[in-house]
């Protein structure tokens, strides 16, 4: 027990010594600093990650290297669903296996992926890019919603899922949103509470997140 | 009807309290000491571990102990003839989980009501003197305990009426005007606003019917107490409501009229209490209205709240001690803590009147049992 103890007092005291600024190399501090600017990853972590690149073939950690940058620099979003995209089309809409008379509207592209996973869906999606929030200075027009209208107006969908998390800024959205499709010929559901009131759409588990999907409920705006 | 004990209270690095842990019998627990020794902090922890805040307008980062980073709270009581244990560990600014018997409740609303408190000191005077803002807080408060869909409306509309203000300001800053957003947002406090308002509008009918009665027993006086709510939607619902203040919304840049404008007005013989009572009325007026709190919040859950008295006897002779005190035994209530800066007069008042109570000392913030009634 005692042996242990020590052994941890020393490995943090060396850990100290590391990963305060006083790196022998002034590569090692940038690369260190680089890693620590990602989120989730302490300065602990990051001196981790940077010694593990140490012990790998330069050629494999040139080749992490040009991933991480050709990701940024060729990275699009897809100009029909605004998913990310290598082309001016993601591969989802390029899929003509897929249902195109269904759309369903998300706040992000990670609602996209968690909804992927489920495989419960095959139809097209819509990303917003957020939900309206004027505490945040966010209105409709900094959201894809014109788009969408657009792509309602042209591709004639017989459906549009709102899969927009349930809180109230969500559903002011699905409710704009609604509101301005009030008079074009599609029906319009919400997916069904299975999803924790205040949650995140992110959070839900894939069973409730699929199943909602599939056990969407319509949608009514007032009908004055 | 249920009652609910505390049997143990700790404190950690609450207010003056390092950590210390303390134990409580049945019936009035009387807390004497001079005062800022650290009697009243006692019952805002145990305000705190019932409705997840202070009662005194403190944000969580001032009720930390000097030099401290997290609070802590426990209470073991006795509820429906069952042993609980609730806790708060709160660490200022990031993070406030509540739990019951260890289990963290996932949002702490969940919480409200399910140890129900009502708290009584000498500030409450602002509930008649005061705004009505202190009036609407205390609807408000007495709602939120008792009824979970209120506090889900309540914090609904004050959410939505932010956003409906930020929205009406981006407009005055040059922001274009799209009336679908407003429609979006009004939609939603519709609903919301209404239930407030109509469970503002029936509680205040059965409590003034309560004040009455207590008013008359506390004071022997002929006054009658008696009140009227006025609401912004006693004549209308929201959507007109609204309509009706668009044009001068827009010029504002924010909600001219809504709930967040509501008054309790309340009354003695007909003149508002707020401007004609004496001291000795408003008094005796705060507490017929406090305890009617309590029983309100007593008959609406079925279950007997903790009730904490902070420093309500002060200038009051042994007598009025006694008149109130026998008042209170006359009403059902459960286990009472009571704090004093009079080492005598409280515990010689229940000794007389034949109740249980436990005496303990407070010393700067080191709490010692001094006899068991
Ligand atoms: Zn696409």
């Amino acid at each position: 027990m005692m042996e242990e103890f020590r052994k941890k007092d020393l490995i943090c005291g060396l850990a100290g010594y590391f990963y305060g600024m006083n790196h022998s190399s002034r590569l090692l501090q940038e690369a260190v600093e680089a890693f620590s600017t990602l989120p989730g990853i302490g300065r602990k972590t990051a001196l981790r990650l940077a010694l593990h690149l140490l012990k790998q073939d330069a050629e494999q950690v040139d080749h992490l290297g040009d991933a991480i940058k050709r990701f940024r620099r060729d990275i699009r979003f897809c100009q029909t669903c605004f998913n990310l995209a290598d082309g001016p089309q993601c591969a989802i809409c390029a899929d003509t296996h897929r249902n195109r008379k269904t759309i369903c509207v998300v706040e992000s592209v990670r609602d996209v992926m968690a909804i992927e996973e489920t495989q419960q869906y095959r139809g097209l999606y819509h990303v917003l890019g957020g939900v309206i929030n004027p505490l945040d200075g966010i209105g409709p027009e900094q959201l894809h919603i014109d788009s969408l209208v657009g792509r309602i107006r042209s591709d004639q969908p017989e459906e549009i899922i709102m899969a927009i998390s349930p809180t109230i800024e969500g559903e002011t959205t699905i409710y704009y949103i609604s509101r301005l499709m009030r008079d074009l010929p599609v029906r319009i559901s919400t997916i069904a509470r299975g999803v924790a009131f205040g949650g995140e759409l992110e959070y839900a588990d894939e069973i409730t997140l699929g199943r909602s999907i599939m056990s969407r409920i319509p949608y009514a705006t007032n009908p004055d | 009807m249920t009652t609910l004990e505390v049997h143990s209270l700790s404190m950690t690095n609450f207010k003056s309290y390092e950590a210390e842990t303390y134990s409580f019998g049945s019936g009035f627990q009387v807390i004497v000491g001079r005062n800022g020794m650290g009697k009243t902090n006692v019952l805002d922890a145990l305000h705190y571990l019932g409705l997840c805040r202070s009662y005194f307008p403190l944000r969580d980062s001032e009720l930390l102990r000097h030099g401290s980073e997290f609070f802590r709270l426990e209470a073991s009581i006795r509820q429906d003839g069952r042993p609980f244990t609730y806790t708060a560990k709160v660490v200022p600014g990031s993070r406030k989980d509540f739990e019951k018997d260890k289990n963290t409740y996932s949002t702490l609303a969940e919480h409200i009501g399910q140890m129900p408190v009502v708290l009584i000191a000498p500030n409450d005077t602002e509930i008649i003197s005061g705004f009505s803002e202190a009036r609407r807080k205390f609807m408000d408060q007495t709602l939120c305990q008792v009824d979970q869909t209120y506090l889900a409306h309540l914090s609904s509309y004050n959410r939505l009426l932010l956003q409906r203000n930020a929205y009406l300001k981006s407009l005055l800053q040059g922001k274009r005007y799209d009336p679908a957003v407003l429609e979006a947002i009004d939609q939603q406090l519709s609903p919301s606003a209404e239930y407030i308002a109509s469970a503002r509008r029936t509680f205040v009918k059965e409590l003034l019917e309560l004040v009455r009665v207590n008013y008359q027993a506390i004071s022997q006086a002929a006054e009658q107490p008696s009140g009227i709510y006025q609401g912004a939607l006693d004549e209308s619902n929201w959507s007109e409501l609204m309509q009706q203040n668009h044009s001068t919304d827009l010029r504002m840049g924010r909600t001219m009229k809504g709930l967040h404008r509501d008054e309790l007005v309340l009354t003695l013989d007909q003149h508002p209490a707020r401007r004609f009572s004496s001291q000795g009325q408003l008094k005796s007026l705060v507490f017929a209205l406090k305890i009617a709190q309590f029983q309100y919040t007593s008959s609406v859950m079925g279950r007997i709240p903790l009730l904490l008295l902070d420093d309500i006897f002060d200038k009051l002779d042994q007598y009025r001690v006694s008149a109130l005190l026998t008042f209170l035994v006359d009403q059902q209530v459960g286990q009472v803590f009571i704090t004093d800066t009079d080492e005598d007069r409280v515990p010689e008042a229940l000794l007389k009147m034949k109740q249980a109570f436990r005496t303990f000392h407070v010393h700067e913030s080191q709490i010692t049992e001094v006899t068991t009634g």
